[in-house]
This record gives C-alpha cells, structure tokens and sequence, in this order.
C-alpha cells in the first residue's frame, strides 16, 4: 500500500480490488429465497459478485447435456423425510377414522353432502350458530386444499402447512368463544357424532396438531367423549397426543462426523427472570434436540442463582441488571470451558441474548458465536457504529436474521460486516419471511413448501457449515470457500 | 507560568441536517458559525455545511453561482464574509489547482481566475497544502503534487513551494505571487499545519508545524512577514510526537494540536528518535499545547472524566470560535479496513478557559430601556 493511499484515501479507488480486503467476510446466504425479493438489490448482487468472482475462477466445463434425476425428495443436505413412514403418520387420524367405522362405533353411512341438514340447529344461540358456522368452514378449507395438492411430489409438506393453517383459525375460533368449557365440549361432542368421515379425519388431523400447542385447553375440550372409557377413544388420546412432521421422521446423515471437532455449544437463555428454572418453549426444545446433532449442548440461565448484591435491590436499573446477566453468563463459560478443555466452545443465543453473546466473546475464550435473531438497531441508534465496543469482537460470529424483523435491516447488517466487524470472521444467513426468532410467515411456508422445522434443520446446516469454515485452518478456508461456491452454482 | 487548563466537551443533540463523516475536509470561523466543506470517505464530498455553535444547528445553505466539484485535503480560508477554496484531492490520483470564491452573505460561488506571477508558472495542483491568511494576503506553502499524467498511477512529489496570493478588499482581481525569503526554507512536507501569529510587537509571523514527507515531521518553522526569513527556532518543554493530518489551532498565543498520524516506533526508543525508517503508523488522541510567547511546549490541565475526550484520529477540522476549539469528524485510527475507512460522526469542543460569569444585570436593563 502506498504512502498516499494510506494517508488520503478519500476517493474510491479507480479499481474496487485494489482496496478490497474483504476476507473477513463471508458471503451472504439466502434461505427461502424468492425472485421478488426486494433485498435482492444491486449492492448485495455486486457484492456477492465480487465474493462469487474471487471464488469461481475454474475454467470447468459445466455439463449441459445429461439429465439430472427429478425426482423430488422432501429434504436438503444433511436430511431427507423418510418419506413412507411419514405419509404413514400423516394418514394416522384418517385409518383411524375409517377402522372405526369398521368397528362400528361411528356411524359409517356416507353423508358428506348433507350431514349438516340433519343437525338440528334452531335452539342454539347465536355464538354456537357462529362457531360451528366457522368450523364448518375451516374443514371445508381444509378439504379443498388437500384436493389441490393430492399427489404433488411435496404433499406431505403441503399437508402439514394446510393442517396447521386451519389449527391456527379453529384456534382463534374458539378463542373468539373464551374457550368456554361448555361450548367447546358440545362442539367437540357434535362435530364427533355428525361428522362424515372424510371430515371427521380431517378434525381429528387439526385437534392433533392443536393439542400439542394448547394442550390444557384441548384436553378440557374433549374430557367427555375421552372418558367414555372405550378402546377406539383410547387409542384417539394417544393418536391426539403426537402430531407428525415431514422434518421429525428424517432420516440425518452423519453431520457431527462431517464437522471433524467435537462441539460444546453453551445456548445462553434469554429471561431475565428471578427463577434459575429453564424455561423453554416447544421450539426451543426443538432446537436445542437439532444442535445435538453436531456437539454437546449445554444450557446456562443468565441469571445467577446465589443472592448477589443487584438480586436484593427490588428495582435494579436496566445497566445493572445487564451488567450482572453479563458477569453471570461469562462465569458459566468460564466455568464449563475449563472442564470441556478439549471441545470447541460455541455460543448460542437468541435475539437479544446473542448480544450478550458477542460481548461475553470479548472477555472470555471461545471458538465461535451463533446470533440467531440479531438485535442491530437500539434506541441509541444503530449497533455497530465507530464507538461500538462489538467492532473490537475477534471470534468468528454468524448472524442469522430474518428479513422480516424490525429490529435488524440486512442491509444495515451487511454494512456493519463488512465496514466495522473487521477484526473477525463473519457470516450472515438471511431467512425471507421470517421474523425475531426467525419464525417464518404462513405465505411464505406455503410458497417455499417448507414447515418451520424443515426451515430450522436448514438454519443447522448453515450453522454447521459455518462451523467447519471458520475451524479450518486459514489456508484451507479460501479453498473451501471456493468449493462451496462452485457447488451452489 | 501556569500551563491553561482545558475541557473537552461533546457535544450532543444537535438539530438539522448532520453532515456525513468524513476525513480530509476543512473548516473556518465565520462569527458564530463553523462552516465546513469537502472531505471524504468512499468518495469525495461535494456539500457545504454550516454549523451554528449558539444554536447547536446544522445547516445546509442553498448555494448558487460556480459550484465546485468537491475536494479533499485542501486549502480553504475566510477572509471577512468572504471563503477561498484552493486545490486538493477531486478524483483518485487527481488534484486540483482552482481557486474557488464563496461570498458566505450571499452563498454565491464564484470561480477565480488570479494571474500568474511574474516570474514562473502558478501553483501547481497539489494537495495537503497549506492556506494561511496573514495580514491581506494569503500564504500558500507545500503539499502533494503527482508528476504522472496518468491519474491511475501516482508519482509523488513533496512540495516546499510558497506562493502568496494578495486579497484586495471588494475586488475579485488577485494574483499569484512567488515572495523571495532569506534564511532555509523548511524541507518539503503535505499534511502539515500553518497558521498566523502576531507576537506581543504586533509583528506577523506564519507558523508550520509537523506534516510528512515520507516520515512523520515534528519540527516548527517561522516565517517573518516583515523580514520575509525562515527560521527554525529552538522549543524546550518536552514536544509531542511527530505528525501528521492533525490539527493545529492558534487561541491566545496557544498552539493547540490535536491528533493525527504519529509513528509507532518511536514510543519503544527513549530520546533517540529515529524517523527515518518508520514502518507504522497509528493515529493519536493526544492534545498539546505549544506556548508561541515562550516557545515552550506545556503540559495541559486536562479535565478527563471517564470517555471525555475524542478519540484518536486524523484529517478532522478544528477552528477556533470564541476561546472554543471546535472539532468534528476526520478518520478513526484504529479500525483500519483500507476498502472503507471508518469516519468519527461526533463534534467536540475544547474550552480553553472559563467563559466569562454572564452579565446579566446589565441586559435586564438594556432590554427594558430598548422596550
């Protein structure tokens, strides 16, 4: 570098290369990815270029002429749906339907086209009126779309986003009622009776998935007709209690083999509540379950259990009680990384947890941080700015946002990656459709044919990937960049 | 003599249009008002900006007449309402030597055209040059010229050149003058500082401290304007760090330097100071005080509470308004990712004493005589 372009650099360089060390960046990846996606603009496209180009300089040839097989398989990389079995739970509620009427305990004439006729409805109120107008509804729904995607290659996907479609409107359905016992006992009671068995299995499909997400609610609803004490309702229960996914019934490669290290991930809760009890939802779960596939894990409360000075103030200042979060969470690490001395300790957090993340990384020793959510905007402004102490963070960090969040722009993030995290390796994964907890929207699940859990086994294999790039050692890591850059062309 | 005590202070929630950070631009002292043009970072800056230091209000003028392109490390100086723009950086590898009139009553450009000398060629283009006003006349003094046609690549040459451009008041003729001096002339430099100073005689002198040519300079010279002699007086006291890209501003026979690129080296080596073979450089955060009455440079009183003061950078502005030092933007030091460097967005300023106990008797009753 010469004198002057050290001294006065203050114009653009006639030729971007000269001045580009951007090798601290890692490209940005996309999931979800459609083609009107508005942050496909120029700046992202040149600089992916730019990256892509200092990648793919091969001469190969690129084979045209042989046809690949399509054969479409539920799946991506690291998993594919064991597809039989699958179909075999998605069908479950329907075989259960059909053997009863085998059985004979529900009434097994065919009277799809007017089983609403025989219900007599002139005394119900006009909530029950509108409730059961509104079920009705949902299954017909339901019915049309499943015609729509019978025997598309992705049906089972198609199947478990329609199910949790109508799941979610007969929820709010009954949430419109208060989830009032006795209205929804004798909707459940009604619908049990009358329903056609085509419908019937349809209902059974969407209680499934609705126990799992609000199962007090939904055990109350169906006590009656449960204890009746009869096999056939028996066996309902337990059909009721596990709801299927195309990703839950995977068949996993090997990834922890593929990774070569043996992995500690510490995933840091995000509550500052005073009970040290974990406290987790379903996803979260689910989540920590997927990171087991590739290392241990191991989860740490942000909150200390001993009665510190800050525990016996009754209002600690914001400051304060960050302050002590922080102290608490870079004890943990210290703590289990000097018993794990031989593991890679990765750090996993959620949305505002991540950033405790990346500052426990400035003061305590770890291989990697995973941001899943990252908060970049404050009410200070934007994170990542020249006064930032982040800018100083030098562990590998991956950022994995959704493009629907408020509170990170990707284009603000790529800014801050490339202009001010310059003293680490960095990697960013946008997810289209997604928000806070990367969460994605039902339009854009229907239009990706993806389920949340399918969406969150892809943010593990950029995760994993991610991992093995940054453990190579320098020299090999442009290599494998290029690899992986030619393979996804 | 007790040394000055001082006080940074940020300053915070300022209202209108901030202007973008940057490095390499300037600033001067209209009254109350810093104005402040060009610079640049990831390309150079075009906009004026005004900044009003009793209102803490940024504004952009609407300016007309010949606008310039926008340049950095330039020379730029006031002259009553009346601002110049000479020189500087206007493309990569491409320097300018356009002289530039901004009438800052009517914020009307005007390109100026001053004659040659009499004897040569006028200024090159050039830039990291110095654009002092002394008395009626400015002094132009070294900086950067590139030797190649080719803006793509960069033959560098170290200026010591000086040229004096005489102001007459209310009239746009000028020209370019090439004053004999006696005594050496200091040695090529850019990025220095100089500025104008009258001893207790009420003789002017021109000051140029620092600067680069190849190595980091900390040496002062003077410029006798009566005399027109160079000389290189001796300092005691114990001098700062050489440097470049820093600010040095002229308050009450103090010369206030703040930061700029000092070499690295230096700090391990004790009293030999070898600069001659510097390989790194960082940017300073310091901020020295040299007396021009005693020549002597002083240790300051600095009031430091916890993140009270700049941090360390290079190519910023400062100006002197009020017994205040006004400082804002100009590089980062440290964060250094050569593609984009990193620009400071604050502004500062350095309380140089404590500001007169306000009268405010006397302007009760001056308002309710006018009433």
């Amino acid at each position: 570098m010469s004198l002057l372009g050290l001294d006065h650099p203050y114009a653009r360089h006639w030729s971007e290369h000269f001045l580009t060390n951007t090798r601290h960046v890692l490209p940005l990846k996309q999931l979800l990815h459609l083609h009107e996606d508005v942050i496909d603009y120029c700046k992202l496209e040149r600089r992916q270029n730019k990256n892509a180009n200092e990648l793919s300089n091969s001469d190969e040839e690129i084979d045209v002429e042989t046809l690949t097989d399509t054969h479409h398989t539920i799946g991506s990389v690291s998993w594919h749906c064991a597809e039989q079995k699958a179909r075999m739970q998605m069908n479950e509620c329907e075989r259960h339907v059909a053997s009863n009427i085998k059985a004979g305990s529900i009434p097994g004439e065919d009277r799809e086209c007017f089983w609403e006729e025989n219900i007599v409805k002139h005394h119900w109120s006009d909530t029950a009126k509108k409730l059961f107008n509104q079920t009705v509804k949902i299954l017909q729904d339901e019915k049309l779309a499943r015609l729509a995607y019978k025997g598309a290659a992705n049906e089972i996907v198609q199947r478990r986003l329609s199910v949790d479609r109508s799941a979610s409107r007969l929820r709010s359905a009954l949430a419109n009622v208060g989830w009032q016992v006795k209205m929804t006992q004798w909707l459940h009671a009604l619908l049990i009776e009358n329903l056609p068995t085509t419908l019937l299995a349809y209902y059974l499909d969407i209680m499934q998935t609705l126990r799992s997400k609000v199962p007090t609610l939904i055990e109350r609803m169906i006590m009656p007709t449960r204890d009746s004490g009869s096999a056939s309702t028996e066996r309902l229960s337990i059909l009721l209690k596990r709801p299927w996914d195309p990703a839950v019934t995977a068949v996993v490669s090997n990834m922890k083999q593929k990774m070569n290290q043996s992995v500690l991930f510490i995933v840091v809760q995000c509550s500052a509540s005073q009970s040290s009890m974990p406290v987790t939802s379903r996803r979260l779960r689910f989540w920590n379950s997927l990171l087991s596939q590739i290392g241990k894990v191991v989860q740490v409360a942000s909150t200390s259990d001993d009665g510190d000075s800050s525990r016996n103030k009754s209002n600690p200042t914001i400051e304060e009680l960050a302050d002590d979060m922080l102290s608490t969470i870079c004890k943990k690490v210290h703590e289990i990384s000097a018993r794990h001395p031989q593991r890679k300790i990765v750090l996993v957090g959620w949305h505002v947890t991540s950033l405790f993340n990346c500052h426990v990384a400035l003061l305590e020793e770890v291989a990697a941080v995973i941001c899943l959510g990252f908060p970049i905007y404050t009410i200070f402004g934007q994170r990542g700015e020249i006064d930032d102490v982040l800018c100083d963070v030098t562990t590998p960090t991956l950022f994995v946002i959704g493009d629907q969040t408020v509170y990170c722009g990707v284009e603000d993030l790529e800014d801050a990656r490339e202009k001010t995290f310059t003293e680490a390796i960095t990697s960013s994964v946008v997810i289209h459709g997604a928000d806070d907890w990367l969460r994605v929207s039902e339009n854009r699940k229907r239009r990706c044919a993806a389920t949340q859990s399918m969406i969150d086994r892809q943010i593990l294999e950029c995760i994993c990937d991610f991992l093995q790039t940054v453990f190579l050692p320098p020299g090999e890591r442009e290599d494998h960049l290029l690899e992986v850059g030619t393979a996804s062309l | 003599m007790a040394a000055p005590c001082v006080k940074w202070s940020r300053v915070v929630n300022s209202s209108g249009p901030i202007p973008r950070p940057r490095h390499g631009h300037r600033a001067v002292a209209i009254k109350d008002l810093m104005v402040v043009f060009g610079g640049g970072n990831e390309g150079i800056v075009d906009e004026l900006h005004v900044y009003n230091t009793v209102t803490n209000q940024w504004f952009i003028p609407a300016v007309r007449g010949d606008i310039p392109p926008g340049c950095a490390a330039y020379g730029f100086i006031c002259d009553g309402t009346r601002l110049l723009v000479f020189g500087g950086m206007i493309e990569y590898g491409r320097y300018s030597s356009d002289l530039y009139e901004l009438q800052a009553s009517r914020w009307e450009w005007k390109k100026l055209s001053p004659r040659p000398p009499n004897s040569g060629p006028p200024p090159c283009p050039r830039l990291g040059h110095s654009f002092t006003l002394v008395g009626n006349k400015v002094y132009l003094f070294g900086g950067l010229a590139n030797d190649s046609d080719d803006p793509k690549t960069n033959i560098p040459r170290y200026l010591n050149d000086l040229y004096t451009l005489e102001l007459r008041a209310n009239s746009g003729v000028m020209g370019w003058d090439v004053p004999s001096t006696y005594g050496s002339p200091p040695p090529p430099r850019e990025s220095h500082a100089a500025l104008e100073w009258k001893d207790t005689g009420g003789h002017e002198k021109l000051i140029v401290y620092g600067g680069m040519n190849g190595c980091r300079l900390g040496d002062l010279w003077m410029l006798d304007i009566e005399s027109m002699s160079w000389s290189c007086p001796s300092v005691s006291g114990s001098a700062p760090l050489p440097r470049s890209l820093h600010s040095a501003t002229c308050i009450e026979d103090c010369l206030y330097v703040f930061g700029g690129w000092v070499p690295l080296v230096l700090e391990d080596i004790d009293d030999v100071k070898i600069a001659s073979h510097e390989k790194e450089w960082k940017c300073s955060d310091t901020l020295a005080c040299f007396n021009l009455k005693s020549f002597m440079w002083e240790n300051l009183g600095v009031e430091v509470f916890d993140e009270s003061s700049p941090r360390a950078r290079a190519g910023h502005s400062s100006v002197n308004i009020n017994s205040r030092l006004y400082l804002w933007s100009g590089r980062d030091g440290y964060r250094k990712a050569w593609n984009n460097q990193v620009c400071c967005k604050d502004l500062w300023y350095l309380e140089t004493k404590k500001p007169p106990t306000p009268s405010r008797v006397q302007l009760i009753r001056a308002s309710t005589s006018t009433l």
